[in-house]
Protein backbone atom coordinates (compact mmCIF):
# COMPACT_ATOMS: atom_id res chain seq x y z
CA UNK A 1 0.00 0.00 0.00
CA UNK A 2 1.28 3.19 -0.90
CA UNK A 3 1.35 6.45 1.27
CA UNK A 4 -0.94 8.27 -1.11
CA UNK A 5 -3.46 5.82 -0.07
CA UNK A 6 -3.76 6.14 3.21
CA UNK A 7 -6.53 7.87 5.20
CA UNK A 8 -6.28 9.86 7.70
CA UNK A 9 -8.75 9.18 10.98
CA UNK A 10 -10.89 11.93 10.37
CA UNK A 11 -11.15 11.16 6.54
CA UNK A 12 -12.45 8.06 6.98
CA UNK A 13 -14.84 9.47 9.24
CA UNK A 14 -16.49 11.81 6.59
CA UNK A 15 -16.32 9.26 4.40
CA UNK A 16 -18.38 6.57 6.19
CA UNK A 17 -20.65 9.55 7.08
CA UNK A 18 -21.47 9.94 3.17
CA UNK A 19 -21.30 6.65 2.45
CA UNK A 20 -24.21 6.25 5.70
CA UNK A 21 -26.39 9.16 4.28
CA UNK A 22 -26.31 8.05 0.50
CA UNK A 23 -28.11 10.85 -1.29
CA UNK A 24 -28.15 13.02 1.21
CA UNK A 25 -24.99 14.01 1.64
CA UNK A 26 -23.85 17.46 1.48
CA UNK A 27 -22.46 19.51 4.66
CA UNK A 28 -25.17 20.07 7.16
CA UNK A 29 -26.13 16.46 7.55
CA UNK A 30 -22.47 15.11 6.84
CA UNK A 31 -21.64 17.62 10.46
CA UNK A 32 -24.51 15.66 12.34
CA UNK A 33 -23.82 12.76 12.00
CA UNK A 34 -20.52 12.56 12.81
CA UNK A 35 -21.29 14.73 16.02
CA UNK A 36 -23.98 12.10 16.36
CA UNK A 37 -21.98 9.13 16.45
CA UNK A 38 -18.54 10.29 17.30
CA UNK A 39 -20.25 12.60 20.20
CA UNK A 40 -17.04 15.12 18.96
CA UNK A 41 -17.84 18.83 17.76
CA UNK A 42 -16.85 19.47 14.66
CA UNK A 43 -15.98 22.71 13.18
CA UNK A 44 -17.32 23.31 9.64
CA UNK A 45 -13.98 24.84 8.56
CA UNK A 46 -12.38 21.53 9.38
CA UNK A 47 -15.22 19.50 7.63
CA UNK A 48 -14.80 21.07 4.20
CA UNK A 49 -10.97 21.38 4.53
CA UNK A 50 -11.77 17.76 4.40
CA UNK A 51 -13.97 17.24 1.81
CA UNK A 52 -12.20 19.04 -0.55
CA UNK A 53 -9.14 17.04 -0.38
CA UNK A 54 -11.22 14.43 -0.16
CA UNK A 55 -12.54 15.57 -4.06
CA UNK A 56 -8.82 16.37 -4.97
CA UNK A 57 -7.67 13.13 -4.28
CA UNK A 58 -10.48 11.20 -6.38
CA UNK A 59 -11.85 9.60 -3.86
CA UNK A 60 -15.24 11.92 -3.39
CA UNK A 61 -17.31 13.81 -5.76
CA UNK A 62 -19.54 16.67 -5.63
CA UNK A 63 -21.99 19.33 -7.35
CA UNK A 64 -24.65 21.86 -6.43
CA UNK A 65 -28.64 21.45 -6.35
CA UNK A 66 -30.87 24.20 -6.84
CA UNK A 67 -30.80 26.74 -4.14
CA UNK A 68 -33.41 26.99 -1.70
CA UNK A 69 -35.11 29.17 0.64
CA UNK A 70 -33.91 27.71 4.21
CA UNK A 71 -30.42 28.66 2.84
CA UNK A 72 -30.92 32.37 2.42
CA UNK A 73 -31.13 31.15 -1.89
CA UNK A 74 -28.17 29.28 -1.72
CA UNK A 75 -27.28 25.93 -3.45
CA UNK A 76 -26.21 23.07 -1.64
CA UNK A 77 -23.21 21.16 -1.96
CA UNK A 78 -23.89 17.63 -2.41
CA UNK A 79 -21.31 15.13 -2.14
CA UNK A 80 -20.78 10.95 -2.97
CA UNK A 81 -17.75 8.63 -2.31
CA UNK A 82 -16.33 7.48 -5.46
CA UNK A 83 -14.72 4.41 -6.09
CA UNK A 84 -11.37 5.02 -5.02
CA UNK A 85 -12.34 6.39 -1.99
CA UNK A 86 -14.28 3.12 -1.29
CA UNK A 87 -11.47 1.27 -2.12
CA UNK A 88 -9.01 3.54 0.25
CA UNK A 89 -11.77 2.83 2.60
CA UNK A 90 -11.55 -0.76 2.98
CA UNK A 91 -7.72 -0.57 2.75
CA UNK A 92 -8.02 1.29 6.02
CA UNK A 93 -9.94 -1.15 7.58
CA UNK A 94 -7.89 -4.03 6.95
CA UNK A 95 -4.97 -2.39 8.12
CA UNK A 96 -6.37 -1.80 11.45
CA UNK A 97 -7.60 -4.81 11.78
CA UNK A 98 -4.29 -6.74 10.78
CA UNK A 99 -3.26 -4.17 13.33
CA UNK A 100 -5.46 -5.23 15.90
CA UNK A 101 -5.30 -8.89 15.41
CA UNK A 102 -4.29 -10.78 19.17
CA UNK A 103 -3.34 -6.93 20.70
CA UNK A 104 -4.55 -6.53 24.04
CA UNK A 105 -4.61 -3.53 26.19
CA UNK A 106 -3.00 -3.62 29.41
CA UNK A 107 -5.09 -1.67 32.33
CA UNK A 108 -3.96 2.37 31.70
CA UNK B 1 -36.61 33.69 8.18
CA UNK B 2 -33.89 34.49 10.88
CA UNK B 3 -30.48 36.07 9.80
CA UNK B 4 -27.76 35.75 11.67
CA UNK B 5 -24.78 38.36 12.31
CA UNK B 6 -24.78 40.43 9.34
CA UNK B 7 -20.81 41.36 10.11
CA UNK B 8 -20.06 37.16 10.35
CA UNK B 9 -21.58 36.65 7.19
CA UNK B 10 -19.81 40.02 5.56
CA UNK B 11 -16.58 38.48 6.39
CA UNK B 12 -16.95 34.97 4.85
CA UNK B 13 -18.26 36.40 1.94
CA UNK B 14 -15.16 38.66 1.94
CA UNK B 15 -12.41 35.80 2.49
CA UNK B 16 -14.57 32.75 0.58
CA UNK B 17 -14.08 32.00 -2.49
CA UNK B 18 -17.55 31.68 -4.65
CA UNK B 19 -17.81 28.29 -4.79
CA UNK B 20 -17.36 28.22 -0.74
CA UNK B 21 -19.85 30.73 -0.05
CA UNK B 22 -22.83 28.82 -1.04
CA UNK B 23 -22.00 25.45 0.63
CA UNK B 24 -20.55 26.69 4.16
CA UNK B 25 -22.53 30.24 3.89
CA UNK B 26 -25.71 27.86 3.04
CA UNK B 27 -24.57 25.25 5.60
CA UNK B 28 -24.39 27.67 8.49
CA UNK B 29 -27.70 29.56 7.55
CA UNK B 30 -29.44 26.09 7.61
CA UNK B 31 -28.30 25.22 10.46
CA UNK B 32 -28.94 28.28 12.31
CA UNK B 33 -32.39 29.01 11.37
CA UNK B 34 -33.52 25.34 11.75
CA UNK B 35 -31.53 23.93 14.61
CA UNK B 36 -29.37 26.06 16.69
CA UNK B 37 -31.11 29.11 17.03
CA UNK B 38 -34.82 27.11 18.49
CA UNK B 39 -32.15 24.79 20.48
CA UNK B 40 -30.08 27.52 22.09
CA UNK B 41 -31.93 30.75 21.66
CA UNK B 42 -30.27 34.11 20.34
CA UNK B 43 -27.35 34.77 21.82
CA UNK B 44 -25.89 31.45 22.14
CA UNK B 45 -27.42 30.90 18.53
CA UNK B 46 -25.20 34.09 17.13
CA UNK B 47 -21.84 33.05 19.24
CA UNK B 48 -21.93 29.21 17.53
CA UNK B 49 -22.02 31.22 14.23
CA UNK B 50 -19.09 33.22 15.15
CA UNK B 51 -17.49 30.49 15.89
CA UNK B 52 -18.07 28.52 12.89
CA UNK B 53 -17.10 31.53 10.31
CA UNK B 54 -14.20 31.91 12.02
CA UNK B 55 -13.00 28.48 11.66
CA UNK B 56 -13.97 28.41 8.12
CA UNK B 57 -12.33 31.82 7.37
CA UNK B 58 -8.92 30.56 8.97
CA UNK B 59 -9.13 26.91 7.66
CA UNK B 60 -9.93 28.38 3.74
CA UNK B 61 -7.17 31.35 4.23
CA UNK B 62 -4.59 28.75 3.74
CA UNK B 63 -5.93 26.74 1.38
CA UNK B 64 -7.18 29.38 -1.18
CA UNK B 65 -6.08 28.87 -4.90
CA UNK B 66 -3.38 31.41 -6.03
CA UNK B 67 -4.73 33.80 -8.77
CA UNK B 68 -3.31 36.54 -10.82
CA UNK B 69 -2.72 39.92 -9.52
CA UNK B 70 -5.25 40.93 -12.70
CA UNK B 71 -7.96 37.88 -11.65
CA UNK B 72 -6.91 38.54 -7.76
CA UNK B 73 -8.25 42.47 -8.10
CA UNK B 74 -11.27 41.85 -10.17
CA UNK B 75 -12.46 38.78 -7.91
CA UNK B 76 -11.67 41.91 -4.71
CA UNK B 77 -13.67 44.36 -6.62
CA UNK B 78 -16.40 41.69 -7.22
CA UNK B 79 -16.40 40.87 -4.07
CA UNK B 80 -16.25 44.57 -2.79
CA UNK B 81 -19.49 45.71 -4.42
CA UNK B 82 -21.67 42.77 -3.74
CA UNK B 83 -20.80 43.48 0.14
CA UNK B 84 -21.65 47.04 -0.94
CA UNK B 85 -24.63 45.90 -2.74
CA UNK B 86 -25.87 43.72 0.29
CA UNK B 87 -25.02 46.58 3.02
CA UNK B 88 -27.59 48.73 0.76
CA UNK B 89 -30.02 46.07 0.61
CA UNK B 90 -30.35 45.09 4.08
CA UNK B 91 -30.07 48.68 5.24
CA UNK B 92 -33.06 49.22 3.14
CA UNK B 93 -34.76 46.28 4.42
CA UNK B 94 -34.28 47.52 8.16
CA UNK B 95 -34.69 51.36 8.66
CA UNK B 96 -34.60 50.60 12.58
CA UNK B 97 -30.60 49.40 12.47
CA UNK B 98 -29.71 51.23 9.69
CA UNK B 99 -30.68 54.93 11.89
CA UNK B 100 -29.10 53.02 15.30
CA UNK B 101 -26.00 51.82 13.46
CA UNK B 102 -25.54 55.71 11.42
CA UNK B 103 -26.27 57.12 14.98
CA UNK B 104 -23.84 55.54 16.90
CA UNK B 105 -21.17 55.80 14.33
CA UNK B 106 -22.10 59.95 14.27
CA UNK B 107 -21.51 59.85 18.23
CA UNK B 108 -18.37 57.90 17.60
CA UNK B 109 -16.64 59.63 15.51
CA UNK B 110 -18.46 62.86 16.88
CA UNK B 111 -16.63 62.15 20.45
CA UNK B 112 -13.39 61.00 19.41
CA UNK B 113 -13.03 64.04 17.32
CA UNK B 114 -13.57 66.41 19.96
CA UNK B 115 -11.85 64.40 22.29
CA UNK B 116 -8.70 64.38 20.22
CA UNK B 117 -8.64 68.18 19.41
CA UNK B 118 -9.16 68.76 22.84
CA UNK B 119 -5.65 67.20 23.82
CA UNK B 120 -4.23 68.27 20.70
CA UNK B 121 -4.51 72.05 21.49
CA UNK B 122 -3.66 71.45 25.22
CA UNK B 123 -0.35 68.86 25.04
CA UNK B 124 0.75 69.14 21.41
CA UNK B 125 0.20 73.05 20.36
CA UNK B 126 2.12 76.29 22.03
CA UNK B 127 -0.21 78.13 24.07
CA UNK B 128 -1.64 81.37 21.98
CA UNK B 129 0.37 84.01 23.43
CA UNK B 130 3.54 86.06 21.99
CA UNK B 131 6.59 83.99 22.87
CA UNK B 132 4.95 80.87 24.71
CA UNK B 133 8.22 79.44 24.73
CA UNK B 134 9.47 82.00 27.10
CA UNK B 135 6.12 81.63 29.92
CA UNK B 136 7.03 79.79 32.72
CA UNK B 137 5.30 78.29 35.57
CA UNK B 138 4.94 79.91 39.13
CA UNK B 139 4.00 77.62 42.20
CA UNK B 140 3.36 78.16 45.38
CA UNK B 141 4.78 75.63 48.09
CA UNK B 142 4.26 74.51 51.52
CA UNK B 143 5.92 72.73 54.15
CA UNK B 144 4.75 71.23 56.98
CA UNK B 145 5.79 71.78 60.71
CA UNK B 146 4.56 70.83 64.35
CA UNK B 147 3.74 73.62 66.55
CA UNK B 148 3.51 73.02 70.53
CA UNK B 149 -0.24 73.17 70.41
CA UNK B 150 0.16 69.56 68.75
CA UNK B 151 -1.46 70.16 65.18
CA UNK B 152 0.37 69.87 61.98
CA UNK B 153 0.26 73.38 60.23
CA UNK B 154 1.19 74.11 56.75
CA UNK B 155 2.89 77.48 56.31
CA UNK B 156 3.77 79.33 53.08
CA UNK B 157 7.88 79.52 53.52
CA UNK B 158 9.79 83.00 53.17
CA UNK B 159 10.88 83.94 49.95
CA UNK B 160 14.64 82.62 49.69
CA UNK B 161 15.40 85.31 46.98
CA UNK B 162 13.33 87.36 44.03
CA UNK B 163 14.88 87.75 40.80
CA UNK B 164 14.65 91.23 38.92
CA UNK B 165 14.93 89.68 35.57
CA UNK B 166 14.75 85.89 34.34
CA UNK B 167 17.94 85.57 32.67
CA UNK B 168 17.15 83.41 28.98
CA UNK B 169 13.54 83.06 30.19
CA UNK B 170 14.64 79.90 31.87
CA UNK B 171 15.79 78.99 35.77
CA UNK B 172 17.95 76.12 36.11
CA UNK B 173 16.75 72.91 37.37
CA UNK B 174 16.70 72.23 41.12
CA UNK B 175 16.36 75.82 41.90
CA UNK B 176 13.24 76.83 43.60
CA UNK B 177 11.37 80.34 43.36
CA UNK B 178 8.51 81.57 45.61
Amino acid sequence: MSTRDSLGEFEQIVLLAMVRLGDNAYGVPIRHEIEKRTKRTISIGALYSTLDRLEAKGYASSWFSNPTAERGGRSRRYFKIEPPGLKALERSREVLEVMWKGVKLGRI
Amino acid sequence: MPQPPFAARLLLRLFLSKAHNESIIGDLAEDYALNVLPRLGGARANLWYWRNALSAITARLGTQPQLSPDKERTRLMTGFMQDLRYAVRTLRQNPGFAATAIIALALGIGVNTAIFTIFDQMAFRPLPVKDSHRRIRRDRQYVRSRQDDGVTHFERPARKSTPATFPGGSIAPGKQWY
